[in-house]
């Protein structure tokens, strides 16, 4: 008991010590007082969240929430997400204090989702989200408003599709929990069941509901794109995995076809539509897409394999694009924003070249990489799931994108002589670690697996 | 044997770094730690040839994947000749004298992959292998090649992705199909056999125009021509030499397997075309390199159809021939280099006289040619014997069409040996002279190959354990 207790105190500990630092942070124009604030606040998540899946811990909190290992699993995906985000954004960002405090919000947010055992948490979860990650960019200056508002009104449309979808069943789950609600319901269930796709559909950014993506990572700036693209999303693929496992578990002879669908036309769409991007923003963009196709091939296999490859993947993947977007903002502040810009990239910067050589070669699911394990086993667990065709179209989809990774490897291994770009030590800092963290679960990835194992055994 | 292949791929790893901070000294570590690499697998033969024993260690229980290593007398002679290469690639393959620390770097690179492959008794760790090589070779292009290197790279990365994706669907078949869910290769040629018929077909199927693409068997041999010409001598050395022999390796393994017999007559005929194809493209070449690319090709069609005939002749045919054209296409680039860093030319035309420009590299580019079509005293006169002797074993006389091939191809040769080496007329000028790396190269090949061509015992023996 009292180690659970504590866990609870290590758990919401964190939320405390963010707002209160970056309010003072604010307050007293201190750069440094809020990343270190928010620095601490997410060390101390993650080390409870560490805590929590070491001893398989369930901790309830306040009737609505729950901390289990599933949570906890994404809680520790996104206190260090986090803290690599708020090290980019100290970098660069002029408005450091106001970003950690709308930081900090959206972390709280990524909690309630996290730990949700009610749909209303999950829905409070996404406000906090979307409108922070709005001031976030809306705070770096006029010409992110663009993104911002599209940012905005389609997370909203979201927020309130999702609203519409759980008043569909507010009769036969009046209490709103994340139990399963029974299979005769007919066509109320199938309706609410559509909507919930919708809505997560644009929380996940899965066909045909991302057209927004691009344009909102283009304008944003990268860090605030690593946020959106290496948590948010993620955290809204846990949103898919209550709705459709804890709500709607008796109807999934009904859903995996549609997420199947899905999950091969969003494969094919980000592929196909990053083979002729130029810009780098949108390039990765473009390709987050595609690989938000692969995380939905676990999901639509639903077995307790496939979500495990699923989870792998998510962790994996939002290390990579956390990297991605590190490079990609430093080398926007760079003056170097399309594929043609990386021309000799290695001769003026070989640690950001080979770096991101790296991280796309683990995207393409080259051994030896993190990616890789996570395709195997996807895959894998499509194949003994039956679903031929996921597994051949999401081989040969990772074949396609390695054409245009192999643009950009192409265009910065040519031998010219420019003037060297300097690496900064932040943007080092964070590519190391997420390099870290590739190579290491790449070569060793029995860890991983058997924590996304674990935390996969508590979807019922 | 996992300690000793773990060790190998943790000398390469510290000669890479090593590599990357001691800045002068690339060149140096990379040929210590190939060196140090093939005294271990010689060590590592040795101990298969005494006790054969392989092990394994735990390495991903959720996939019921192990690290497993150990050799058989084919993976033994091949690992061998890999090192071989690599070494003598690491000392002399450098004759353009650029990127000294890429060039290093990625030989230690590759030579994980050659013998992680080459060792591995796991399909899974033999793809990661596989694709690590490939990765590896892509680089050695795309950084140290000539002018059109970056289509080159890229048209190679393509087709062998391609090819490591086909690979990556049939494992992941194998996979989810076998009752034990073990990629461990000796189960595998154990149990496929009760497998559905059509899951075996699409194995069968992607296995081959995996491994075939890696072949370049004709129709997927197009990334070949150009990344073999516009690599640099290392890359040409190391692609031809020990890359094309993954396939050839995956493809021994296929025909292993309890699924291909009833398809090996079309493999035959596609090897068949892949050869008289080759040879006839051959014919056109003027470019010195290109001519060496083709006949690379035509080689690797006729080791298929000899592993296609899939009696033990014929395997230990394709086996030798594997060695045999590893060694000499790996001296026939190296000598090229050399003919291309003296004159500044590689163009049949224009090259005269090099006999007496440059002896020695005319010498070795002969002896290579002789090998490659099957001169008595050279290993290829050994290897296409035995190939020739199990193909018609299987195939009776259609095994031996792909001579007509190899016909061609030692015309060829004689028309650019009587032209370029020999004749005296308008002869071009010579601008230096081998070194004494790029002589050690010459030397350990040519020995090696006349060595094995007359004792063919010493790789036999081998094979036979």
């Amino acid at each position: 008991m009292i180690i659970e207790q504590l866990a609870m105190l290590l758990v919401l500990l964190p939320f405390a010590v963010m707002i209160l630092s970056s309010c003072v942070a604010i307050r007293s124009k201190s750069r440094r007082l809020a990343l270190w604030g928010s620095l601490a606040g997410v060390l101390i998540a993650a080390f409870g969240a560490t805590i929590v899946m070491d001893l398989g811990l369930s901790i309830p909190l306040l009737g609505y929430l729950t901390v289990t290992p599933l949570s906890a699993f994404f809680l520790f995906l996104a206190s260090s997400g986090t803290a690599l985000v708020e090290i980019l954004a100290f970098r660069y960002s002029e408005q450091f204090q106001e970003f950690a405090f709308f930081m900090s919000l959206s972390f709280i947010g990524m909690f309630l989702i996290a730990a949700a055992q009610s749909l209303l948490p999950i829905i409070i979860g996404f406000e906090l989200m979307t409108v922070s990650t709005a001031f976030m960019m809306l705070v770096h200056g006029r010409k992110r408003a663009e993104a911002a508002i599209k940012l905005f009104i389609f997370g909203s449309l979201a927020i309130a599709v999702f609203a519409f979808a759980t008043a569909l069943i507010l009769q036969y789950n009046p209490s709103l929990s994340l139990s399963a609600i029974p299979q005769y319901l007919g066509y109320i269930a199938m309706v609410s069941l559509a909507l919930f796709l919708v809505a997560l559909g644009f929380e996940t950014a899965s066909f045909p509901f991302n057209l927004w993506i691009p344009d909102v990572y283009q304008g944003a700036p990268a860090f605030v794109t690593a946020a959106l693209a290496g948590i948010n999303k993620k955290i809204a693929f846990l949103a898919l995995i209550e709705v459709l496992f804890f709500v709607f578990t008796a109807y999934f002879t009904s859903f995996y076809r549609i997420v199947e669908v899905l999950a091969i036309v969003t494969m094919l769409f980000g592929n196909i539509l990053a083979l002729k991007q130029k810009n780098l923003k949108r390039l990765f963009a473009y390709s987050s897409i595609s690989q938000a196709g692969y995380i939905l091939v676990g999901i639509a296999v639903g077995t307790h394999a496939g979500l495990t490859a699923s989870l792998f993947y998510i962790f994996a993947h939002s290390f990579m694009i956390i990297g991605v977007f590190a490079i990609v903002g430093f080398l926007e502040s760079h003056g170097i924003n399309t594929v043609d810009d990386c021309n000799s990239l290695y001769s003026r910067n070989a640690f950001i070249a080979v770096s991101l050589t790296l991280i796309m070669l683990s995207m393409a699911g080259i051994p030896g990489l993190v990616g890789f394990f996570g395709k195997f086993i996807l895959f894998t667990s499509a194949i003994s799931a039956g679903m031929y065709w996921l597994a051949v179209i999401g081989v040969l989809n990772s074949f396609i994108s390695i054409y245009y990774y192999a643009r950009i490897v192409n265009a910065s291994f040519q031998r010219k002589n420019e003037r060297t770009i300097l690496i900064d030590r932040y943007v080092q800092m964070v590519v190391v670690f997420a390099l870290a963290i590739i190579i290491t679960f790449g070569v060793f990835p029995q860890p991983l697996i058997s924590m996304a194992s674990a935390a996969a055994s508590f979807i019922p | 044997m996992v300690p000793l292949t773990l060790a190998i791929i943790a000398i390469n790893i510290v000669a890479i770094v090593f590599a990357a901070f001691v800045r002068g000294r690339a060149k140096e570590i990379s040929i210590a730690s190939a060196a140090l690499s093939l005294a271990i697998s010689l060590y590592m033969v040795f101990l298969f040839a005494t006790s054969g024993a392989q092990s394994s260690v735990t390495y991903i229980p959720y996939l019921n994947v192990a690290l497993s290593f150990g050799l058989s007398g084919i993976s033994s002679v091949l690992l061998l000749m890999a090192e071989i290469i690599i070494l003598v690639t690491a000392v002399s393959g450098n004759t353009e004298r650029a990127g000294l620390l890429a060039s290093s770097a990625l030989i230690s690179l590759f030579q994980i992959s050659a013998v992680g492959l080459f060792t591995s008794t796991n399909l899974l760790l033999f793809f990661v292998f596989w694709d690590i090589g490939i990765v590896a070779m892509f680089l050695m292009i795309n950084l140290l090649g000539s002018e059109m290197r970056h289509n080159a790279s890229v048209n190679f990365v393509l087709y062998e992705l391609f090819a490591s994706s086909m690979l990556l669907l049939a494992i992941i078949l194998l996979y989810a199909y076998l009752p034990a869910h073990s990629l461990n290769i000796g189960y595998i040629t154990s149990a496929a056999g009760s497998l559905p018929l059509y899951i075996k077909t699409i194995v069968l199927i992607s296995m081959f125009i995996a491994f075939m693409t890696n072949m370049a068997i004709f129709p997927m041999h197009l990334w070949l021509p150009d990344a073999y010409t516009e690599a640099s001598t290392q890359g040409s050395m190391l692609l031809s030499g020990v890359l094309t022999k993954f396939g050839g390796y995956g493809m021994l393994i296929l025909f292993a397997l309890p699924i291909a017999a009833n398809y090996t007559g079309y493999v035959a005929a596609l090897a068949i075309v892949s050869v008289v194809y080759a040879s006839f493209m051959l014919i056109k070449q003027k470019d010195l390199k290109r001519v060496i690319a083709y006949s690379a090709m035509l080689e690797m069609g006729v080791i298929l159809v000899a592993v296609a005939a899939s009696n033990s002749i014929a395997t230990e045919g394709a086996v030798y021939g594997m060695f045999s054209q590893g060694l000499s296409m790996a001296l026939a680039f190296l000598a090229v280099g050399v003919i291309k860093s003296i004159y500044d030319e590689r163009n049949i035309d224009r090259l005269r006289d090099i006999v007496s420009g440059a002896r020695s590299t005319a010498y070795m580019l002969a002896i290579a040619m002789l090998s490659i079509i099957g001169f008595p005293f050279t290993s290829g006169f050994v290897s296409e014997i035995l190939i020739f002797f199990g193909s018609t074993q299987s195939f009776e006389l259609y095994g031996l069409l792909p001579l007509v091939g190899i016909l061609v191809m030692g015309g060829y040769f004689y028309h650019i040996i009587s032209r370029c080496f020999l004749s005296r007329s308008r002869p071009t000028k010579a601008g230096g002279s081998p070194d004494i790396t790029e002589r050690f190269g010459f030397y350990a090949l040519s020995v090696l190959i006349v060595l094995v061509g007359v004792l063919p015992f010493l790789v036999l023996g081998l094979l036979k354990l």
